[in-house]
């Protein structure tokens, strides 16, 4: 048997399985009583993807009464459909352009890619399995707008005709669309497949992605441009769409579609011949580790293996200014804070600060708790990184001759003070009174440092030197904050603040909401010894 | 153990000579006893017993974000021996092969390349004891004869090596005690 289709159907049944199995059947399982069931799960399945296209393309439908500047709709639909081609060929060459779109595993690199099997199978193979997530991408937006479209001109009433309406607006939606999506995304392989078997790396493809990015902008500021650069889909995406259009016209557009698909596929076919699987491998293998990383739900590992190839390979040494002793670990934290900082990142600062404005200017009690217990969890994830990170490497880190006292306020230091001074711009955009803001001021420092104590603890806690020398690769070996951590969090926290909330909503007991300052003050002199005797006692 | 003195721990594999070098270089607890290095209780003066102590694993590991070159800065600072750092690092460097690959993150480093760094991040600061585990697994044999070289002039400056191995060359070589640990026990050749 021939070893690409082998591999292929052996790995296209065992993703099938993967997701039957996420969805509910066992795929392997071959009684009387699983086949019964099957009947069953296929009609669920059924009804369930009806539910949805019908309430997603409800909403949509009723959506459209909202859009004055295209009317009638269809027109919106059609602009939207060929930007969104636009933009997502755009986005497909960039990645060709950059590396295979073939991606091999390790496995592959070893196994399939050093040996001689037949470089255009192995292409329009991996093309079949590639292909598949935009395809039902695509096919889901079609089937939704052109629902939704029916549902508009019908107002959504369902008579035995309108039923009809709607398969025929979905099939002709489907039956035009699917074959440019296929027939675009062959033609971007292709030129991916060019590019591995050229010797040299082939530069022009970053001047053309650089051209059409200046074009697609130009034609926002110039309209006029806009008829070129969506003449390719206008008349095929029109046929899929316009209800009632003619039948030539339907005809033309079915005719350019599958032109696209024929041609998109030629051009795969003859330049897959001679593709180098091997600087594929190489190109893509880490992608499957990640992809894997993440299908097993180990999100950490998948964010280090990215976080190392975002590195690069290698820096000039940074000019940032150190001390000696035990500030060197702050410049420690801010180096690796700099050089592993993400655009994502963002998110977790407004994050913090929309709790912490939550937490602060909400004016029902429960709420403001209910947030405060939040923030407390994510508070004490994100200011134990570093931590975390330091324990992976616990030969080095716990090598170092610096007071256990100093390397906890050195590991905290940064965050706690990041973190606070973003509660304090909270504070700011809060309506409190200022004697209130400048009471929480003063408490936001102490609950954010026991957030992280509670975290570090639990850390600590259920770390194993053994474990921690294990000579793997990443954090993975570090544990993570548990409910326990949780817990002491909650109470380190909640407690100050509930006091310093709830008793400042009594103008009687107003007073002893002073209470929480000793409170925290209390709680973090515990905690603190709790984290140091942790540290010292890792087994 | 005394100054100027290199030891060489054997033993089968699984006998623990790892756990004995962790517990001798804090990184692990003992469950009972206590280790004392130049004159300070590891547990109740951890830090001036670190100060004396360098420890270098068989598989060493670094943070990603730091250069080679970057992580002998760190060591030396928080030693607070960042005095002429850059010569002595140059010159260290240049010694073990290292000084072209300064700049690379040391996740890209080879096997042999990351025990060099590791090595380098002991010899970067002053130490009285050194522990090494396994110095030689992974290393060419140049690189293995001026790490010989190397532990010869710290003998001469009154460091003392502790080191475990399965390299008869290094045994005979350099040792001036053998010590043969199985079942827990110790036993000197």
């Amino acid at each position: 048997m021939d070893p690409v289709w082998t591999l292929f159907s052996r790995r296209t049944f065992s993703r099938l399985a993967y997701w039957l199995s996420a969805l509910g059947y066992d795929l392997r399982d071959r009684s009387l009583g699983n086949r019964i069931y099957l009947v069953y799960f296929c009609l669920f399945w059924l009804a369930w993807i009806i539910a949805v296209v019908a309430l997603l393309g409800g909403g949509i439908s009723s959506a459209f009464g909202a859009i004055q500047v295209y009317s009638p709709p269809v027109n919106f639909v059609i602009v939207l459909v060929e930007y969104a081609f636009i933009l997502w060929v755009l986005v497909v060459f960039w990645q060709v352009s950059r590396r295979s779109p073939f991606v091999f595993s390790q496995e592959d690199a070893y196994l399939l890619c050093q040996s001689p099997v037949s470089r255009r199978k192995t292409g329009l193979a991996w093309f079949v399995q590639g292909i598949m997530g935009s395809f039902i991408l695509f096919a889901a937006a079609a089937v939704l707008l052109s629902f939704a479209l029916v549902g508009w001109q019908t107002q959504g009433e369902i008579t035995f005709f309108t039923v009809i309406e709607y398969l025929k607006a979905i099939a002709c939606a489907l039956i035009v669309i699917m074959p440019i999506q296929v027939g675009f995304q062959a033609g971007l392989w292709g030129l991916g497949a060019l590019r591995l078997h050229q010797r040299r790396e082939m530069r022009w493809m970053h001047l053309v992605f650089f051209v059409m990015v200046v074009f697609i902008v130009a034609s926002f500021v110039f309209p006029a441009l806009q008829p070129i650069l969506v003449a390719p889909f206008r008349l095929a995406i029109e046929a899929a769409f316009m209800n009632g259009i003619a039948a030539s016209k339907l005809l033309v557009g079915l005719g350019i579609s599958f032109l696209y698909m024929i041609i998109g596929l030629a051009f795969l076919f003859s330049q897959t011949k001679n593709i180098n699987l091997s600087r594929a491998a190489q190109e893509t293998s880490h992608l499957t580790t990640t992809s894997q990383a993440r299908a097993y739900g180990q999100f950490g590992l998948a964010n280090l293996i990215s976080q190392r190839r975002r590195l690069g390979v290698a820096r000039s040494p940074s000019r940032l200014l150190n001390h000696s002793g035990s500030n060197i670990l702050v410049w420690k934290d801010v180096l690796q804070f700099f050089r592993s900082f993400r655009s994502e990142e963002v998110f977790n600062f407004i994050w913090i600060f929309g709790l912490s404005l939550g937490m602060f200017s909400s004016s029902n009690k429960a709420l403001q708790l209910l947030l405060a217990a939040v923030w407390t969890i994510i508070m004490g994830n994100l200011t134990t990184r570093r931590l975390r990170s330091d324990l992976a490497r616990w030969w080095l880190f716990r090598s170092l001759p610096i007071r256990p006292r100093e390397i906890l306020k050195d590991e905290i230091i940064l965050s706690c003070g990041v973190f606070t001074m973003l509660g304090w711009l909270a504070l700011l955009f809060s309506h409190l009174t200022i004697l209130s803001s400048l009471f929480l001021a003063l408490l936001l420092p102490f609950l954010a440092i026991n957030a992280t104590l509670a975290a570090a603890h639990d850390i600590l806690r259920h770390s194993k030197a053994r474990t921690l020398m294990s000579p793997s690769l990443t954090e993975e070996n570090v544990p993570r904050q548990n409910i326990g951590g949780v817990l002491q969090g909650w109470v380190s926290v909640l407690i100050p603040f509930g006091v310093a909330v709830l008793l400042s909503a009594y103008p009687e007991l107003m007073g002893w909401s002073v209470a929480a300052v000793p409170l925290v003050l209390l709680i973090t002199i515990f905690n603190r010894s709790v984290v140091l005797s942790a540290f010292h006692w890792i087994e | 153990m005394n100054p100027g003195e290199i030891a060489v721990l054997e033993g089968p594999n699984g006998s623990g000579k790892t756990t004995l070098l962790l517990c001798l270089s804090g990184l692990l607890h003992p469950t009972s006893g206590q280790i004392w290095v130049d004159g300070h209780d590891l547990d109740s003066d951890e830090v001036e017993a670190k100060r004396c102590l360098a420890f270098i694993p068989d598989v060493p590991r670094f943070y990603f974000e730091l250069t080679a070159w970057e992580h002998l800065r760190f060591i030396a600072s928080a030693h607070d021996a960042a005095h002429d750092f850059e010569p002595r690092a140059e010159m260290l460097m240049r010694e073990f092969g290292l000084w072209e690959a300064r700049d690379l993150f040391p996740h890209h480093y080879s096997r042999g390349m990351s025990l060099k760094l590791g090595l380098l991040l002991a010899f970067i600061r002053p130490f009285k004891v050194l522990l090494l585990d396994e110095p030689t697994s992974a290393m060419d044999p140049d690189s293995k004869l001026l790490l010989l070289q190397r532990l010869a002039d710290y003998r001469t400056q009154g460091v003392a090596v502790l080191l475990s191995t399965h390299d008869p060359g290094l045994k005979h070589g350099l040792a001036d005690r053998v010590y043969y640990l199985k079942n827990g026990y110790l036993s000197t050749v």
